[in-house]
């Protein structure tokens, strides 16, 4: 783990500094003078060797301090953490979206194989994993908020801070957005674990004894088929949480993929550096939890 | 009696039904107090400490609470604003500023002469517009609660628009503020102004939240640009940062926002005949698209390569390449547009539009250009800029040039306009980008010899002194015209056009930024506008 960290903390910062890119020239405009954008620099730190801002940044972190935002003049995990909010919420919201849609999909077309039912649901799945989700999030804002005004268009206020659980409703369209897209990779995923436990000799054993189809579907079947399912579903989670980068920048929500995309335009470098040590420890943690929940499906998987 | 009680309830019923009706008419059609305005801004800004700050983004909420002595007028002459009047002595260098009486910071605290000074003070040794007048004052002092004093050591003309200008201009806080703060920009809750609204909240990645300031002290003067009387009639302003431009558009037209900035000029037929949403176009100050030239080394050193090459352009092409439909832009080879005091009649005569690649080749080999390689650099994501520079690029290999057209993003970009990594030898000839309206030439960016582009040749150098120190309009203006001359002699940039930016506006709101009653000024303003 100290490892993991240490590579991530030097990987990250080594690239940010290759990058090229000045961000006291972004910060100032295009009108801004170089004497200006020289003067901000050195306020910045920028100007010092990079052994000395690494050495920092370095003995800063294994602190608890990940910096303060070039940008925002605040510490770069209260900025994270002010984020975190719609990024989980949407995250959770759209997880709910590929879970809802593609594992009941997947399931019923690998119990029609090559039906009427399994290639319609086939090609909606083809089509979920073709639309980019940026398309799918402007259509649906353009309909749904633009024009019937159904739903807001974008934006998302804390519920947090207002207490207001109607706020809610500002991620029902990225959340269906987001996971239409992600619940195509699930149903496919799902149909074709399904399929090869459907196939197996258990199922017909289980069958031979007179159960019925759902505790065959549910107790047997679904449980064995479940473990690729869990993996694509928590990794998808992982992604939805910490880089639905496309779909909060289309509907405007102050999320951790928002910040991302503003970070690097603006070389923001503590922010991009800080939010990739969190992914990378929230990517850590879910495999872990996934790792778990095998060994509780499966009874021949164990740890010790 | 019952009778008489009677028709004296109906008398009075209809008397008070009246009243109502009329309130209620006058109250749909004038101002009327009340109410969040909630407008969508392009991107969020860096800080809103002014003083250290040149952004547009950070001027618009900014504007509202941070003010200056000086404020532009609408017609960009400046106007005492902090300051009620003002004087210059015979030899034009004492200048003394009469503050007005009466003035609460958002902290209470009334503004004085001591907190004109520190923040006089602050800005000129940090501000990121100081210098220029800086370098001549000599003397900075109180001469009682309401009075300062500014001497110089030669007079200079353009002191009140320096003194007026919000972008990285003298902004007047607290003296403790400042004084705290030093070179370090003032943190948001720190931000204490004396104008009509008072910051209340920045949530980062989100909005702005600012409140009417009960306390204001307006000036006594007709309203006029930032000038003026300001009426802060709504209770509270917050500015959103939305970057995607349907995600502004989609909003103005679902009622989610009250006005949005910066929209795309193709977008502008998705809201045509929509009644709830009103396109405001701002074609009066414009903004400048311009191909910034490398006078500093190598081949565009060279005055006949550069008359070459304008001689080239398809200005109209060029133009329509970046702005679309010719509502959003006209050509105009004066530095300033019509309209602006500072325009220049008959400017580039001779090469503004000329779209003859033959005669530009010819004068390019009379240049003695020998096919070097013309690097030209654009940020994709400046979309207006990147489209002009694929048509410059395509004109200009149609007439024979060399070029090698370099595309990078917006921080990469910057980063070697402005030649950080080696100043002596740019690593571009033509850079594409634009400029803002200013309210006086001294403040045009290509006369800094520091700016990206460094042209600082003896004749411009000798035009930019005398036009500082002349105070009379009649003669800078005479000595502008000079400087336009040379301009076209010497080609420091090529000027493609003007062009007009599109904001848009819930029908539901009055006055409103861009309309006759708050005509359209550098950037957006709220105060004086209202909900119907």
């Amino acid at each position: 783990m100290l490892v993991s960290t240490f590579l991530v903390i030097t990987i990250t910062f080594v690239l940010m500094q290759l990058i090229p890119g000045d961000p006291a020239a972004v910060m100032l405009g295009t009108n801004a003078t170089p004497e200006q954008i020289e003067q901000l620099r050195t306020t910045w730190g920028l100007n010092q060797p990079i052994t000395v801002q690494f050495y920092r940044y370095f003995t800063n972190f294994f602190k608890g301090d990940l910096g303060e935002s070039l940008f925002h003049r605040q510490p770069v995990l209260y900025i994270i953490g002010q984020r975190a909010e719609t990024s989980i919420l949407l995250g959770i919201m759209a997880l709910l979206v590929v879970v809802g849609v593609g594992i009941p999909a997947g399931t019923i077309s690998a119990l029609k194989p090559n039906s009427w039912t399994d290639n319609s649901l086939l090609l909606v799945a083809l089509a979920g994993a073709s639309i980019p989700s940026f398309w799918l999030g402007l259509m649906l804002m353009t309909v749904v908020a633009g024009k019937l005004h159904l739903l807001p268009s974008s934006g998302f206020t804390s519920i947090l801070a207002t207490g207001n659980l109607a706020n809610l409703k500002n991620l029902i369209l990225p959340a269906f957005s987001l996971g239409f897209v992600n619940a195509a990779l699930v149903a496919r995923t799902s149909r074709s674990s399904m399929l090869d436990v459907l196939q197996a000799d258990y199922i017909t054993t289980a069958k031979a004894k007179g159960l019925s189809d759902w505790i065959v579907i549910i107790k047997h079947a679904f449980r064995n088929a479940s473990i690729p399912i869990i993996t694509v579903v928590s990794f998808t989670f992982a992604s939805l949480v910490s880089g639905a980068v496309v779909t909060e920048n289309v509907f405007a929500l102050p999320g951790v993929g928002n910040l991302i995309v503003q970070s690097v335009l603006k070389r923001d470098y503590p922010v991009i550096q800080g939010i990739m040590m969190i992914v990378a420890v929230l990517y850590v943690v879910i495999n872990f939890v996934t790792d778990l929940t095998y060994a509780s499906l499966d009874p021949r998987i164990r740890y010790r | 009696m019952k009778r008489r009680w009677a028709v004296c309830s109906i008398f009075v019923l209809s008397l008070v039904l009246l009243i109502g009706a009329g309130l209620s008419v006058s109250g749909k059609d004038g101002p009327r107090y009340g109410g969040t305005f909630q407008c969508a801004l392009a991107s969020e800004p860096g800080k809103l400490d002014m003083q250290m700050d040149t952004g547009v983004a950070a001027s618009i909420p900014a504007r509202h609470i941070l003010e200056g002595l000086f404020s532009f007028d609408e017609n960009y002459a400046p106007q005492p604003m902090l300051a009620f009047n003002w004087e210059l002595d015979e030899t034009g260098t004492v200048a003394t500023f009469y503050l007005r009486r009466g003035v609460l910071f958002h902290s209470g605290k009334e503004m004085k002469a001591e907190d004109v000074l520190a923040s006089l003070n602050r800005w000129g040794e940090y501000g990121l517009t100081s210098k220029a007048l800086w370098t001549h004052v000599v003397d900075l002092v109180a001469l009682d609660d309401y009075t300062i004093q500014l001497t110089l050591d030669e007079p200079f003309a353009p002191m009140t628009t320096y003194l007026a200008n919000i972008y990285g201009g003298p902004s007047i806080y607290p003296k403790e503020i400042v004084e705290v703060a030093g070179d370090e920009p003032i943190t948001p809750e720190n931000v204490i102004g004396t104008g009509p609204y008072k910051f209340v909240e920045w949530k980062a990645g989100d909005y702005i939240l600012l409140e009417r300031f009960a306390g204001y002290a307006s000036s006594p003067a007709p309203a006029s640009g930032f000038a003026g009387e300001k009426v802060a009639y709504f209770d509270k302003l917050q500015f959103f940062f939305v970057a995607e431009d349907n995600a502004r558009l989609v909003g103005i037209e679902a009622g989610t926002y009250d006005y949005v900035v910066n929209i795309p000029n193709d977008l502008l037929v998705n809201v045509e005949g929509n009644a709830d949403v009103v396109p405001i176009i701002t074609d009066h100050p414009p903004i400048y698209p311009i191909g910034l030239i490398n006078n500093r080394t190598g081949l565009m050193t060279n005055s006949a390569l550069k008359r070459a090459i304008i001689t080239a352009l398809d200005m109209e092409a060029i133009m329509l390449a970046g702005y679309g439909d010719p509502t959003f832009w006209s050509l105009n080879p004066s530095y300033f547009a019509p309209g602006i005091r500072w325009y220049t009649e008959g400017a580039g005569e001779g090469l503004y539009n000329e779209a003859d690649p033959n005669k530009a080749c010819q004068m390019a080999a009379d240049a003695g250009y020998n096919n070097e390689a013309i690097r030209i650099i654009v940020a994709q994501d400046m979309t207006a800029q990147y489209n002009q520079a694929l048509v410059v690029a395509d004109q200009l290999k149609n007439a024979g040039f060399n070029i090698d057209l370099q595309v990078y993003d917006k921080a990469t970009f910057f980063q070697i306009r402005n030649s950080r990594d080696d100043p002596e030898h740019p690593q571009w000839e033509i850079a594409f980008s634009f400029y803002s309206t200013t309210p006086d030439p001294s403040l045009v960016l290509m006369l800094n010899p520091a700016y990206a582009g460094w042209w600082d040749t003896p004749e411009i150098q000798t035009l930019r002194d005398e036009l500082n120190k002349i105070t009379d309009f009649s003669a800078r203006h005479a000595k502008w015209e000079e400087i336009i001359t040379l301009w076209y002699e010497q080609i420091p940039a090529i000027k493609f056009g003007d062009a007009f930016q599109l904001h848009l506006m819930r029908a539901e709101i009055g006055g409103g930024y861009g309309t006759p009653e708050n005509p359209p000024m550098l950037s957006p303003y709220f105060w004086n506008s209202w909900k119907k």
